[in-house]
């Protein structure tokens, strides 16, 4: 039993934030047709932004994480939109799709590049430490990753759903030719969407870093993991692939335990399976038509 | 005819890549009447209401909004001016609740008095009021269309342009929908409207326009084109006379 609520745990706290990850993903298909296969590098990017600042600079840890936030909000929210998206979507979807897989390996290699190719420690934000509860240790990281992520997600969705800027972005979202009929200025809305999705993963990528230390090469799992979780869950909603992102982790977690852990990505690729196959859009999600 | 036109389209012109559809379409809408616009398939109906609303750019000609040149300006400049547009088929968000879409009518403005405004709005129409909670998918295809006129009139127009209203719905909800159009010319709103269902339209229309080729054949007080055999036999199904 004891075992079970520690993986559970754990499994939440990583499905946290899959979930970050998962719901950009969402976000960025929904507003703008976008699938971002840079995603995972979008998530491993920021640390070494925080990095840069604590170790290059020599700022205190809150002040390089604001510093990640802001060059997060401006490269891959406003510099990805304008430079890649813009000029590539009128093309079609695919073109944008493979422009994102060069941006993750232009991402990848420069961080390798510039700054290590050795993963690197990350500071993390509470004290290590065990809370013993039911006869199960459970890590105050791993809670304080759950808290902060739940958090970030539900103030995500109050915003999202209670304020009037929320719902001029959800209506672009889910029908821009008639938000664009009420007024609503949609071409802002997209923009903001991209620089929503950049503070979802600089978020991601502080809360997971300090577990899984900072790496170039991190990003590859990652994207993978959450592009999984985004489907599963349901790529046109956004609480679908929260969800996702939740179950994500849980199964990978578990399966990991009892099953095999070298077969654990193995065991997440037959979920995605699965559900593409009996539900292909995805637990949470709902089914998509057309029009051209 | 009133004096001064509430809207005034001059030698309009506009069509999408290589095709011009519109092709010098003049047109006047009176303050306070109810105007159809009827015409066969690829007249240029549809493509009149997005040039005049600001959603595809006129390549020509002119459009004027009480007195003002409004020619190819943005949706939210011309809601702020009191010109709001309905377009063809469905446009709510299913996964918002009635209340929400209402809402999303002055999405682009902040109102002060908004919630009071939408209140009005569902005590006006009791068969959204009942629903405001409930999600709009649940609504049938004539409350959607309620609800959607319903929204555009949260800003208080002064004109109403509305693209095919009774599409899809049923002889007894397109009877209602009619009844609410012609109910807001007594309120002193205009509208501007484009119908297939072309005898009814003009039954309860002040003005018909024809439209043909991308221009305006005829602008007529409503009676004299539901009269006219021509017309009939063109547009109506004939054996109207």
């Amino acid at each position: 039993m004891g075992n079970v609520l520690q993986l559970l745990l754990a499994g939440l706290a990583t499905g946290a934030i899959y979930a970050l990850a998962a719901a950009g993903f969402a976000l960025l298909w929904q507003t703008a047709r976008t699938i971002n296969f840079a995603q995972g590098e979008f998530v491993m990017l920021p640390a070494f932004f925080v990095l840069a600042g604590t170790e290059w600079l020599g700022l205190p840890l809150g002040l390089a994480i604001l510093l990640a936030l802001v060059l997060a909000l401006l490269v891959l929210g406003l510099l990805f939109k304008r430079a890649i998206v813009d000029p590539l979507l009128p093309q079609g979807v695919l073109p944008v799709v493979i422009a994102t897989i060069a941006v993750g390996i232009l991402l990848k290699e420069s961080v390798k590049e510039f700054y290590s190719a050795e993963a690197q420690p990350f500071p993390s934000l509470v004290a290590g430490g065990t809370l013993h509860l039911a006869g199960a240790v459970l890590s105050l990281q791993d809670i304080a990753v759950l808290l902060v992520a739940g958090l970030a997600i539900l103030a995500m969705q109050l915003f999202l759903t209670r304020t009037r800027l929320g719902r001029m972005m959800q209506a672009t979202a889910q029908n821009p030719e008639v938000a664009l009929v009420l007024g609503i200025p949609t071409r802002r809305m997209v923009l903001y969407t991209f620089l929503l999705n950049a503070a979802l993963v600089t978020l991601a990528s502080i809360l997971i870093s300090p577990v899984y230390l900072a790496k170039f090469d991190n990003g590859e799992t990652l994207g993978l993991i959450a592009f999984i979780a985004a489907i599963v869950g349901g790529f046109n909603q956004i609480r679908g692939a929260i969800a996702g992102g939740f179950l994500v982790g849980v199964v990978d977690n578990f399966g990991a335990a009892y099953l095999s852990s070298d077969y654990r990505t193995g065991i997440l690729l037959l979920l995605l399976i699965a559900v593409i196959l009996l539900r292909p859009h995805g637990l949470w999600g709902r089914a998509e038509e057309r029009t051209v | 005819m009133a004096a001064e036109a509430l809207l005034a389209v001059e030698d309009l012109v506009a069509g999408y890549g290589p095709v011009t559809i519109l092709r010098g379409a003049s047109l006047e809408v009176a303050a306070g009447t109810v105007t159809t616009v009827i015409g066969p398939n690829g007249a240029g109906k549809s493509t009149l209401m997005k040039a005049v609303f600001g959603l595809l750019p006129p390549r020509g000609g002119r459009v004027r909004f009480a007195g003002e040149e409004i020619t190819g300006r943005s949706p939210r400049e011309l809601l702020a001016r009191g010109l709001v547009f309905v377009p063809q088929g469905r446009n709510l968000f299913p996964e918002l609740s009635v209340r929400h879409n209402l809402e999303l009518g002055a999405a682009a403005f902040a109102l002060s008095d908004l919630d009071a405004r939408v209140d009005a709005l569902l005590a006006r129409f009791p068969v959204l009021g009942e629903r405001a909670g409930m999600q709009a998918s649940v609504l049938s295809g004539g409350e959607q269309k309620l609800l959607e006129i319903a929204r555009a009139l949260l800003l208080e127009p002064r004109l109403l342009l509305v693209d095919e209203p009774s599409l899809g719905l049923s002889p007894k909800m397109t009877r209602e929908i009619f009844a609410i159009l012609t109910a807001l010319r007594d309120r002193g709103v205009a509208v501007l409207m484009i119908e297939q269902n072309a005898k009814s339209a003009l039954g309860i229309s002040d003005v018909g326009i024809v439209l043909d080729q991308g221009r305006v054949a005829l602008q007529a007080p409503a009676g004299e084109i539901l009269a006219d055999p021509r017309i009939g036999r063109l547009f109506l199904g004939g054996g109207l006379a």
